[in-house]
């Protein structure tokens, strides 16, 4: 990578009395990436970057933001990065363009909000209350707020957590479009599907610890996930019918539901070709891709909540 | 910089506020009320002739502030405590105090848009006029508000949720309202030893001592207590000073 890092964290440890929320954990962020932190809920996700965001005091490490310090240059580190909070909420009867306005007046510098408001389709919405607004449309205006001050670093906090998918997925590619402005983006998440989406590189946290960090397919390449094929056999197939071939790791069945587990993509074909070599007729056949949810499972032990 | 936070901060929570009915109703149209029953039922109509209106517009002009105080400053404070608004103005480069100065300052807009339909109304339906001083009207009713929203402020600090609020509001806001001489009730004398407590009390006499100030003597209608009105801001300001260092010490942003 070779790149100019604009976030630096070493040994960072955050305490809640005796509880330890953020383990000694050492990264950084690289000038234009987007950054992922997944982790399951309570895992000092949100503990951590508040720490870079300035908004807690850190018991222990370095922490450097486009190299200021988060506590000792907070006035001048906020003009500069861009937030959005996790479960943040304006007033209800506020108005889209109130908002807007009122943010813009806070910061030194602020863009032109116009344009911007149209690229996240909420130009009809400039003069609705907040409590009117969709789950989408608030988090469009929450990324509007973040960016109004044309930082140089953006923060999105659980950005979309409680949409419904089609409006995570117009988020996904606005926050596509922050990173191509040029800005370095670090992204909370516990989807993993978002993640592998929209990340250049991931860091995986589970209790205060950063158990991996790499590209989300350096992760699913190095934890050898296998591809899971999974289908309903119309009638019982003998098991020694699956033996015999190395390409095939695992068997699982439940009734006529049966659950393969083979190595990589030339092995899914080889097994396809196989029953239908071997006369099985089969319904529902999906072919499970390994994703950054198998890595974390793997890595962790534990499946993602929701 | 902090100047223009501050007006852009003031001008949208006071917008705000106005658009809310319940808290307009309970702040600006529920002391009106008391106005009007006042004036013809529970005032006999030699008092009303005599001039009472001009004793009971500075004390419904308290009665304003008292529900501006109690309710709304708590209220919103909560509100968006709990819904991370506060937390979003601190994460912008915004110092603590223009928040708080901001949110008081929307308060006593929200107080002076009361006060201008009360005296209007005053003025127009019981010939109500202002004999005092302006400036020192306009100090001692901001003094009486810097206590009240102080103790507001405290009640936010308290409380967790909305329903605390509104049970502490409530709590501290109807006996404070009967015990405080703004309404003409008769009080057993331990009550009145009660009423001798509170701030709003204080309030109430300041204000109509500073209404009335060239007919303070001349007042028949009202008994006015005797002490004079530096014993009202010396009790205000306690429980400002007491009040506020209370509030903001523990004080909880998020």
């Amino acid at each position: 990578m070779g790149k100019k890092a604009v976030i630096e964290v070493r040994n960072l440890v955050k305490k809640y009395g005796k509880f330890t929320a953020v383990k000694g954990i050492s990264f950084d962020v690289e000038e234009g990436e987007i950054f992922g932190i997944v982790g399951p809920n309570g895992a000092g996700k949100t503990s951590m970057v508040e720490c870079l965001e300035g908004i807690r005091e850190f018991d222990a490490g370095e922490i450097r933001v486009a190299g200021l310090h988060p506590i000792r240059d907070a006035s001048h580190l906020k003009q500069k990065i861009g937030i959005q909070l996790q479960e943040s909420q304006l007033p209800d009867r506020i108005k889209t363009r109130e908002a807007l306005e009122l943010f813009a007046a806070l910061y030194r510098k602020s863009i032109p909000w116009k344009a911007m408001v149209k690229e996240l389709g909420l130009e009809e919405k400039l003069n609705s209350y907040y409590d009117k607004l969709s789950g989408g449309q608030k988090q469009r205006l929450s990324i509007a707020m973040a960016l109004i001050n044309d930082p140089e670093i953006v923060f999105f906090d659980e950005l979309t957590t409680g949409l419904d998918p089609q409006a995570r997925r117009i988020i996904w590619s606005l926050v596509e479009n922050v990173q191509k402005m040029g800005k370095t983006v670090v992204l909370v998440t516990h989807f993993m599907e978002e993640a592998e989406r929209l990340c250049d590189r991931v860091a995986i946290i589970d209790h205060g610890e950063l158990i991996a960090l790499d590209t989300p397919a350096r992760l699913i390449r190095n934890v050898h996930a296998h591809y899971r094929i999974s289908f309903k056999a119309e009638e019982n197939i003998p098991q020694s019918l699956f033996e015999g071939h190395a390409f095939i790791r695992k068997v699982q069945q439940e009734d006529h539901y049966y659950e393969i587990e083979v190595a990589d993509v030339v092995a899914v074909a080889n097994f396809i070709r196989l029953l239908a070599d071997l006369d099985i007729a089969f319904v529902e056949l999906t072919i499970h891709q390994p994703s950054l949810e198998d890595v974390f499972i793997a890595l962790t032990g534990k499946e993602l909540r929701e | 910089m902090m100047w223009r936070q501050y007006l852009k901060l003031t001008s949208v929570e006071f917008r705000i506020f106005l658009r809310e009915p319940v808290a307009v109703f309970f702040n600006l149209f529920f002391p009106l009320m008391f106005l009007f029953l006042t004036m013809h039922v529970f005032l006999s109509k030699e008092a009303v002739e005599q001039g009472a209106i001009n004793v009971y517009i500075p004390a419904f002009i308290i009665i304003i502030t008292t529900g501006v105080s109690f309710f709304n400053i708590p209220i919103y404070i909560v509100k968006y405590r709990n819904t991370k608004f506060l937390k979003r103005l601190r994460v912008a480069p915004l110092s603590p105090i223009t928040i708080l100065l901001s949110l008081g300052t929307a308060n006593l807009l929200m107080l002076l848009f009361g006060l201008i339909i009360l005296v209007l109304l005053g003025i127009f339906l019981y010939g109500a006029s202002f004999n005092g001083n302006i400036l020192l009207f306009t100090a001692g009713l901001l003094l009486s508000f810097l206590s009240l929203g102080s103790i507001g402020l405290l009640i936010a600090s308290f409380s967790r949720g909305m329903r605390t609020v509104n049970v502490v509001g409530q709590l501290v806001y109807y006996p404070m309202l009967f015990l405080s001489g703004a309404i003409p009730l008769h009080l057993p004398t331990w009550l009145e030893g009660i009423a001798r407590l509170l701030p709003i009390t204080y309030a109430v006499e300041l204000t109509q001592r500073l209404w009335n100030l060239d007919y303070f003597e001349n007042t028949l209608h009202y008994q006015f207590q005797t002490g004079s009105a530096w014993i009202d801001v010396l009790v205000l300001s306690a429980y400002l000073v007491g009040a506020l260092s209370i509030a903001l010490l523990t004080f909880k942003w998020e």
